[in-house]
């Protein structure tokens, strides 16, 4: 078990740094630069902010620095050299934790201080949205199974189709729209509703959880009609079980398996995904901050919040690989 | 006897609504199973025997499938017309059943003892200790070493032959007064089977419990039974003590069976299998339904449905004509004989036909 998740954390390292160099080959493909303004800037004050930050060393590898140390001192301090770029200084400083400075607010705050401000906002947000997916989707979808092709089938069909197939940006705008012409309780203005949990959290949420909400009730009806023919079913049953006796004990448990499988990209794709979301209902969360750190070319903000959601979504599996064992005790003993 | 047989089922009938209309899976089917005896039924696959078996549970999948008509009466009361919560009474407590795929009859994600103490807890009031202690008896009786540690495992942990004694464990645990066997041995590899054949004629012997053991294994049926009924198409056929149904078939399609089964006595014959499938049983006919694939058929054959008639004491065939096991090698012969010279006069009116032209 330890030796599980220790070769599974091992194995996170060369996907992050995949993720990392594929990132920032893209970003700097993007033309323009992190200090450029609609009025013109002087150009030696870019070359100064560029130098503050770094980002007059060359993107990969600093070949002059290189050759420089080479001569000077030796083969061990020019291979330090050769890193001394824009990926190789950022993935050194990222190791150790610091994730740079936001260009946005000209050094003084770091990337990891703004993601430790925007996260749990955006954690909220996913959390109650995951609930709210779970609490009706799964039930939603038992329902329709026990009572197949009868109205209570159809009405969970008709909940989950609109569900999975009507955009979030639709949902949401419709959803803003009577929240503030019907109730007059929106938008939002005040930013301090989002610290802490409140009321404020629930619109976004249950928007943001539509499509998983849809997407677990088709998994749970389709996974509950599987196992309901199963021949442990036909045991239980023939011991005498209740029906509520053989739902609970012996269909529930044995149909979650495929249900606990897309929960990992559910919830990293929950917590992680709500950009649209954020930006509709002005939730001053993390996927707002991203959205407005690639129109800035913020280069650190943008490495920084799509490496923190890399790790999120490797922990989220790991975690569902872990839960398997839980439920599955086939799994739990291989 | 003077004792009411335990179980008495009457005309049953059941029928499965499909798309291309209703299949009649059980027709008429009447036969009785007495205390403490061990009732086989036979047939091949499709013959009715598992929705018979299901019915007396009533445990056919609903719908599609229907108890159209008869009377099962178990101790007197006829389970056709009990409610479900009284026939859940009745399930697992009084009559029990051993399914034929034991890999697949175990739930994979609870443990063992979890569910062999659930029917003791609900059916005998038990607490979950005593439960417990009656599930390490129930597993030592059926042959399981280590009893108290197994419970705690889950049925991936045990072998194929290791969950069937789990299943008769838990279909033995509330003292059922009938046990249904529905091909309990099939799933098995052969010396597995001969074991749990002998711990199944061990309980018997033991408990007392009466058991109805369905098999299309015809030597199963020999080792374990007192009585056999011989099922096709949805029918009795065949009913007879199990030495007078070995001794004595009367029913064409048994001896066909018989004879499809390898003789160890020292006498090379070869084997005559039975040609031909199963009716469609779709289709109401008026004939006999063995008849397309009989070596006996005979032109009544085809406009009569023959009804179960005594043609032995204590022993009913569905057949029209006195018959016997000799005379099938004759008839079979004949009639290969009589398609040969067919053959063969069609052959030289072939030849004739191409010297002429």
């Amino acid at each position: 078990m330890i030796g599980f998740i220790i070769r599974r954390v091992l194995a996170m390292i060369p996907v992050l740094f995949l993720v990392a160099l594929i990132t920032f080959f893209l970003m700097k493909q993007a033309k323009g630069g992190p200090f450029d303004q609609e009025k013109e800037v002087a150009p030696s004050t870019i070359a100064l902010l560029n130098r503050k930050f770094g980002l007059d060393k060359p993107a990969w590898l600093n070949t002059a620095e290189f050759n420089n140390r080479m001569s000077a001192d030796g083969p061990f301090a020019a291979v330090r050299g050769l890193f001394d770029s824009q990926f190789g200084n950022y993935m050194l400083n990222a190791v150790q934790g610091d994730l740079g400075p936001t260009y946005a607010s000209k050094g003084t705050e770091t990337v990891q201080d703004k993601i430790k401000q925007t996260f749990p906002i955006s954690l909220r947000l996913g959390l109650i949205s995951l609930t709210f997916a779970l609490v009706v989707g799964f039930p939603l979808g038992i329902l329709g199974a026990l009572r197949q092709n009868t109205i209570f089938d159809y009405f969970s069909l008709i909940i989950s189709t609109i569900g999975f197939s009507v955009p979030t940006f639709v949902t949401g705008l419709v959803l803003l729209l009577v929240m503030s012409k019907v109730f007059g309780v929106a938008p939002i203005k005040d930013p301090s509703v989002w610290e802490g949990f409140s009321m404020s959290y629930f619109p976004p949420a249950i928007i943001l959880g539509l499509g998983t909400m849809a997407y677990i009730t088709r998994l749970t009806r389709s996974s509950v009609l599987e196992v309901k023919r199963q021949d442990y079913i036909r045991t239980a049953k023939a011991k005498g079980l209740g029906d509520r006796v053989v739902i609970l004990r012996h269909i529930l448990r044995n149909s979650l398996i495929p249900v606990i499988t897309i929960l990992g990209p559910a919830v990293a794709g929950l917590v992680t995904g709500s950009f649209i979301i954020e930006s509709v209902f002005r939730v001053p969360g993390i996927g707002s901050e991203f959205i407005g750190a690639i129109g800035s070319r913020d280069y650190s903000m943008i490495m920084g919040s799509t490496l923190f959601f890399s790790l999120l979504v490797a922990l989220g599996n790991i975690m569902v690989d872990l839960s398997y064992g839980l439920i599955d005790p086939r799994i739990r003993n291989s | 006897m003077a004792e009411a047989p335990l179980l008495e089922v009457k005309n049953l009938q059941v029928q499965f609504k499909t798309a291309d209309g209703v299949v009649n899976a059980v027709n008429n089917v009447s036969f009785s199973v007495n205390r403490g005896e061990t009732l086989g039924i036979v047939g091949e696959s499709g013959s009715g025997k598992s929705v018979t078996s299901l019915s007396i549970m009533r445990l056919i999948p609903s719908p599609p499938g229907k108890i159209a008509g008869g009377q099962i009466l178990f101790d007197g009361d006829n389970l056709v017309d009990f409610s479900e919560s009284e026939m859940r009474k009745i399930r697992g407590n009084r009559i029990s059943m051993i399914f034929q795929d034991p890999m697949t009859s175990l739930n994979p994600v609870l443990r063992i003892g979890r569910q062999m103490t659930e029917s003791l807890q609900l059916h005998m009031g038990m607490t979950p200790k005593q439960a417990r202690n009656r599930a390490i008896d129930l597993l030592s009786m059926v042959g399981i070493p280590a009893p108290d540690k197994r419970l705690d495992d889950f049925p991936h942990q045990f072998s194929g032959g290791m969950r069937q004694r789990v299943m008769i464990a838990m279909g033995l645990a509330c003292n059922p007064e009938l046990l249904i066997a529905d091909e309990p041995t099939t799933a098995l590899d052969v010396t597995i089977q001969a074991q749990i054949l002998e711990l199944l004629n061990r309980l018997k012997n033991e408990t007392g419990t009466a058991i109805i053991f369905i098999t299309h294994d015809l030597g199963v049926v020999a080792g374990m039974t007192d009585r056999v009924i011989v099922m096709y198409a949805g029918r009795v056929v065949e009913q007879a003590s199990t030495n007078e149904l070995f001794r004595n078939p009367r029913m064409p399609y048994t001896i066909g069976l018989l004879d499809s089964i390898p003789r160890l006595d020292g006498i090379q014959t070869r084997l005559t299998p039975i040609p031909g499938l199963p009716p469609d049983l779709l289709e109401k006919t008026n004939r006999c339904p063995f008849a397309p694939r009989c070596d006996f058929v005979q032109e009544q054959c085809w406009i009569e449905t023959p009804s179960l008639r005594q043609v032995a004491p204590d022993h009913t065939a569905a057949c029209l004509f006195d018959i016997d096991r000799d005379q099938r090698q004759v008839m079979a012969e004949k009639k290969i004989a009589e398609e040969e010279a067919a053959l063969d006069a069609a052959l030289e009116d072939v030849l004739a036909h191409e010297q002429a032209s």
